[in-house]
């Protein structure tokens, strides 16, 4: 006898803008769908630009409730992703202004830096210690990594997450920040620049071109 | 196509990306391909992309999913419960019964006047809004004791009220010709706001009455929360919504609100306007812009005010800015699902889960968000009835202000909403308004019998010091109806100055 399918396994290959209709026309598991297919990413956008998981959550969780009641606002012009994404970037900012999440900032870290801190402007340059596999069996790659990314300016960390951890195309981002396309190419490039200067800096990266 | 260095950094990334068409996408390979240097470039930067992928991506944290759909389930049955209250909307005042929720609405409205820094506006005799700036202490949760004043004879209040959803006007010349007769129910054509609008800056609004809102009528003051926010607080009096100038005030509200959250200098559209340029983008913070209208708005398919509902700002938020379009001034108004200032019998108990902050209302639902430290204060009522509410307020007006002038510690505001004035000062200042206002209103003390109830409870308590801080709300209630004994109404003068009854020990 052929199994039923479970409620999430037949809305799983739904689109996002299906899942929308079925929402408002009442249909509780259709969000709890979408809360299934966008958690992770949004998690991992809150943390990146908020640093603390914690707030973080709190943060996606307001994300999605901020999505669940204003639904009925999304007309399908664009993609259900890109519309979703301005809230989850508009909260994540407002979360970062009101928690005062910046203690990471690299201003504010040049001042709280103790002689020697990798933040310090003088120790970007190329290390001599890159020695990747040391710091992977010290299990620090992930960190120094994550460091690198909460180090950028919020502009520059905005596009880089949306980029190259959520995936987004440069056109996508573009709507969601709400901006043109050359301003978007121009901060991801600037952000990659960022963040390779710091993961060489963190000896995670090698100095690769002279 | 032949690609040199210089041209290919400036595409670098998006060949990384495979942004590129294919005829350039095959000149760069081409490039990298003769250009060691180039292709250098390329695998850091790969590396660089991968390392943000591998590493920057993260779990939902575990239970997340169900963290969730139960906050989407309170809200749902937020939403329910209002309902449900509203259609069972009956009118909250009744002969001899004060409810629990009034008073406690009373003191709820403590919160708005508490939190340190406020501008309050109050009407002048000549009816003319005046302003004045005051610092109160930090956020305080009434409790008791309490005690209840009736200052007018309530025969045929019942019946009369009932039909009487709408306060009074009180500021005739600030909405000129808008106003509306205080028995006139305002469901058809009044839709009344208060709108809060949460600003970067600290102490008093700047939008005032000049930048749109004067115009219409409206009116701003703006205070500090105990988190330490500063809100402005717009009343919006007697306007349909459709009206130009609520859309001149909506706009102005809103062009205010993108000023300040873009920390903008100056007023008005301008300002804003010459933000947007600086900034270019622009967000809009949607959980800090609650437009709200009282009672029954002119399009409430959202939820009307249930029976017994009040809120801090006393009318429940039922719409929110959610978008702001700057390129073709833009924007959109959605209810929230959540009341989060709403509270009935059943939240009585825990009144404070009802001063959630509105920055932090989505953070923690339903969570009991009372500050530490918070000072306990005593808290009154009174009831003014009245058949020529106009009259009655322009009275109860002068006698407010006269008192505030003598006593400058206490504050004022009048609530046009909530149909009341809410003062608070000392406790033994607060005692001599209310025998002011007895005086004046041909007030009597409760019968005896509940007063010795009362008393014997008060005796329960701890003494209160009399130079604590207390809160009086006066409402004035239009009757249609004459009072049985109106024409035996006394008018007798008011009795003590208040300087002198300042130096009464008012307190029990």
């Amino acid at each position: 006898m052929q199994r039923q399918p479970a409620p999430e396994e037949r809305l799983a290959s739904v689109s996002d803008e299906a899942l929308v209709e079925r929402t408002l026309a009442g249909d509780a598991g259709a969000f709890d769908q979408i809360v299934a297919r966008y958690k992770g990413r949004v998690f991992s956008y809150a943390c990146r630009m908020l640093g603390d998981p914690e707030t973080a959550a709190e943060t996606a969780q307001d994300v999605f409730m901020r999505a669940y009641r204003y639904l009925e606002n999304f007309r399908g012009d664009s993609k259900f992703s890109t519309w979703f994404y301005t809230i989850v970037t508009t909260t994540c900012m407002n979360a970062s202004k009101y928690h005062g999440l910046r203690a990471r900032n690299r201003d504010e870290r040049y001042f709280e830096s103790e002689e020697g801190s990798v933040s310090d402007p003088i120790d970007r340059v190329p290390s001599d210690t890159y020695a990747p596999e040391k710091l992977a069996a010290r299990g620090e790659i992930r960190g120094a990594v994550r460091d690198a990314i909460q180090d950028i300016p919020e502009i520059y960390r905005q596009v880089i997450v949306l980029k190259d951890v959520n995936d987004f195309s440069y056109e996508e981002i573009a709507r969601i920040l709400e901006c043109e396309l050359g301003t978007v190419k121009s901060r991801l490039a600037r952000a990659r620049q960022m963040m390779r200067e710091r993961l060489i800096a963190a000896g995670v990266l090698g100095p690769e071109c002279d | 196509m032949i690609m040199n260095c210089d041209r290919f950094n400036e595409i670098v990334h998006d060949y990384i990306d495979g942004e590129l068409d294919e005829i350039r996408e095959a000149a760069a390979a081409e490039h990298i391909a003769a250009c060691d240097c180039c292709a250098r470039e390329v695998r850091a930067f790969r590396r660089t992309r991968e390392m943000a992928k591998q590493y920057g991506a993260e779990l939902a944290p575990e239970g997340f999913e169900e963290s969730v759909r139960e906050r989407i389930d309170a809200e749902t049955r937020a939403r329910r419960r209002s309902r449900r209250q509203d259609a069972a909307r009956t009118f909250p005042f009744r002969i001899g019964h004060i409810p629990r929720w009034a008073s406690l609405a009373a003191t709820f409205a403590i919160v708005i006047l508490a939190g340190g820094y406020l501008k309050l506006f109050y009407l002048s005799p000549a009816g003319s809004i005046q302003t004045a700036k005051i610092v109160t202490p930090n956020r305080v949760i009434s409790e008791a004791p309490e005690e209840k004043i009736v200052l007018s004879e309530k025969a045929g209040m019942d019946a009369a009220t009932s039909e009487t959803p709408a306060p009074v006007e009180p500021r005739e010349s600030a909405a000129a010709g808008k106003s509306i007769a205080a028995a006139e129910p305002v469901k058809d054509k009044i839709a009344t706001d208060n709108i809060i609008v949460a600003s970067e800056e600290k102490g008093a609004g700047k939008i005032g009455l000049a930048s749109g809102g004067g115009a219409a009528g409206y009116t701003a003051s703006s205070e500090t929360n105990a988190d330490g926010k500063s809100y402005v607080r717009f009343d919006a009096e007697s306007m349909p919504l459709a009206t130009q100038e609520a859309r001149a005030f909506e706009n102005a509200v809103e062009r205010y609100e993108l000023q300040h959250a873009l920390g903008g200098t100056g007023t008005g559209a301008g300002a804003a306007d010459y933000s947007l340029k600086k900034e270019g983008a622009i967000a809009v913070q949607p959980e800090v812009a609650h437009f709200s209208k009282s009672a029954v708005a002119a399009d409430s398919e959202s939820r009307p005010m249930p029976a017994g509902a009040m809120s801090p700002s006393s009318a429940p938020v039922i719409a929110e800015l959610t978008s702001y379009d700057t390129a073709g001034d833009k924007y959109s108004f959605s209810p929230p699902a959540a009341m989060p200032y709403y509270f009935d019998e059943a939240d009585a108990a825990q009144p404070e889960s009802a001063l959630e902050q509105p920055s932090k209302r989505s953070a923690a639902p339903g969570a009991a968000a009372k500050a530490p430290g918070s000072v306990k204060v005593a808290s009154a009522m009174d009831v003014i009835n009245t058949t020529n509410p106009r009259d009655t307020l322009k009275k109860c007006t002068a006698l407010m202000n006269e008192f505030l002038k003598a006593n400058p510690t206490a504050k004022g505001q009048w609530q046009q909403n909530a149909g009341r004035f809410i003062v608070s000062g000392k406790y033994k200042t607060m005692v001599a308004l209310r025998e002011k206002l007895a005086a004046e209103f041909g007030g009597r003390k409760q019968a005896p019998a509940a007063a010795a109830s009362e008393k014997a409870k008060a005796a329960a308590k701890p003494e209160y010091d009399t130079d604590k801080d207390a809160v009086l709300a006066v409402y004035i209630r239009p009757m249609k109806t004459p009072p049985a004994a109106a024409a035996a109404s006394p008018a007798a003068p008011a009795k003590a100055p208040a300087a002198e009854a300042d130096t009464k020990s008012g307190g029990k």
